[in-house]
């Protein structure tokens, strides 16, 4: 690679993929953390004040990785100088250069990061900080809260990785491997939370979906023949392509029944059934499957009313078979409306309300309010949009559930 | 004139890969912009592990210099200006002067 700015461009993104290797390989080597990522960085700011002046070596990482290595072997050695048993560490990571080494380096490090014993809010942080290269403030500025609420969340969640140190020393990969599903609902939550912010002033932020496709795809790399990896994969493609066109000029949520199919990401749509079709090679559809499926199919469908809504009311109910939350019940019913009638679908809705679960979250009313508004039963819908604004945290979300009671009595709403 | 640009560590430094990143993409293309018009003689990165020697009493006495001591330097550039005005001015245009201070140093002429 040389210095001409195309390849300056090409840094940072350089710097991000590579660096959950660096980390991985790091962290095998020194079995801690917070001194792997002191290494990388430091590999990194290295790097920053050499290159301007060498070139950029054309094998950028490589000469990232060696210099890694060569740092992770010094701290071993000053560590070692007052204890033989890291003596012994330091002596048995000199040979380590197998094949795939580096690949495994990598995904017991995604694992870790994701380890179901940290809470979903520590394990997005871990992640994104040690997997994703993200700093506490870009963290932070994605998920609204303070950098140190973000900085305390890695401090724990370390704390309690080396908590599970003696655990994870004896853990091989395969029995790491177990831990999948666990980095599929963090990865999948980085997404969510992009797709449909639960809070603040915009719907969608794009940069979390970024950093949820670019784990996604880091993870499919890293398990290459996991069904259950490609299909999120190709749910997260598939449920990208329509980011653009599910906001309006002014930031107002557009919902899938009105939005312009010409702004949809082609390229998005045609990644994400490529990993759908190679993740149904692999293995039977489990729920990331059937997810994907169901956003394939709207996704291949030129118009709402042209969707083939019996093909994703079925999806939907293998899904409920496979998992049933209340959240597929919803979406389910919503399914069930589209192909059968809103009658059918607030008869189905109907075990969702009563269960209680989803009483307090804003979608099961604004859900049943759709459906009963459809339904012909104004003053029902309207109250049900007004419990829907009661519950609601998100600004597009709120202006859209009041245009809609607006629309059922006029003048109610300002 | 010659005169010494010198790059250190941010007091609050990110160093997370993508604040890296950034900054080793801006520096690259701004020093490769130096290269280009003739204005850069000669730079590199400043090695870690400074020492120090004193002479006493007839002997040499080499210390470790502690990093602190060093300012944080982490790069040092030799450019070519007409005058100090002008040095200040391509240690304004330095993507890392954002970051941290730029320290110049008239070094004589060419």
């Amino acid at each position: 690679m040389t210095a001409t700015s195309g390849g300056a461009a090409a840094l940072e993104e350089c710097f991000r993929d590579e660096w959950p290797r660096l980390v991985g390989a790091a962290n095998r080597m020194v079995r801690d953390l917070g001194a792997a990522e002191e290494i990388v960085s430091d590999v990194l700011v290295a790097a920053l004040h050499r290159w301007p002046f060498t070139g950029v070596p054309d094998r950028p990482g490589a000469w990232l990785l060696t210099a890694t290595r060569n740092r992770a072997r010094n701290h071993l050695r000053d560590r070692a100088r007052a204890n033989v048993r890291e003596q012994l560490a330091a002596a048995s990571t000199a040979t380590h250069d197998e094949p795939g080494a580096e690949r495994d380096d990598e995904l017991a490090l995604l694992l870790t990061c994701c380890h179901p014993a940290l809470s979903p809010e520590a394990a997005v942080a871990l992640t994104l900080r040690l997997v994703a290269g993200l700093s506490a403030r870009e963290i932070a500025r994605a998920f609204l809260v303070p950098v140190a609420t973000i900085q305390q969340r890695i401090v724990r969640a370390k704390r309690t990785i080396a908590s599970l140190a003696d655990e994870l020393e004896i853990e091989d990969l395969d029995a790491a491997r177990a831990r999948r599903p666990s980095a599929f609902a963090v990865i999948y939550l980085v997404f969510n939370e992009g797709y449909a912010a639960t809070a603040g002033p915009a719907l969608i932020r794009p940069e979390l979906c970024a950093e949820a496709l670019r784990l996604a795809r880091l993870l499919t790399r890293l398990l290459p023949d996991d069904g259950d990896a490609m299909a999120l994969l190709a749910l997260l493609e598939l449920q990208s392509s329509r980011l653009a066109a599910r906001v309006d000029g002014t930031g107002d949520l557009v919902i899938l029944e009105d939005q312009d199919r010409t702004r949809w990401d082609r390229s998005a749509i045609v990644a994400g059934l490529a990993a759908l079709a190679r993740s149904q090679e692999l293995a039977p559809p489990g729920p990331l499957g059937l997810q994907a499926a169901i956003a394939a199919a709207h996704a291949q469908a030129s118009s709402w009313s042209a969707t083939d809504w019996a093909a994703i009311a079925g999806l939907y109910d293998r899904l409920y078979t496979l998992s049933p939350t209340p959240v597929v019940a919803l979406n389910r019913a919503v399914a069930v409306a589209m192909r059968d009638g809103p009658e059918a679908g607030l008869q189905t809705l109907e075990p969702v309300v009563s269960g209680g679960q989803l009483e307090g979250h804003h979608l099961l009313w604004a859900t049943r309010a759709d459906l009963r508004r459809r339904a012909g039963y104004g003053e029902l819908a309207a109250a049900d949009y007004d419990r829907a604004l009661q519950l609601v945290d998100n600004d597009a979300e709120r202006r859209y559930l009041r245009r809609r009671l607006a629309e059922l009595r006029p003048g109610s709403v300002a | 004139m010659r005169f010494v640009l010198l790059l250190s560590a941010p007091a609050d430094e990110d160093v997370s890969a993508s604040g890296v990143g950034r900054r080793a993409a801006l520096l690259v293309r701004w020093v490769a912009d130096l290269r280009r018009r003739g204005v850069l003689v000669d730079g590199g990165a400043v090695e870690a592990g400074a020492v120090a020697v004193r002479s006493s009493a007839g002997g040499l006495t080499v210390v470790d210099v502690p990093a602190e001591a060093i300012a944080r330097v982490r790069s040092w550039l030799l450019v070519d200006a007409d005058d100090a005005e002008a040095a200040l001015a391509i240690a304004r245009d330095c993507p890392e002067a954002a970051h941290a201070e730029v320290p110049v140093l008239a070094v004589g002429d060419r």
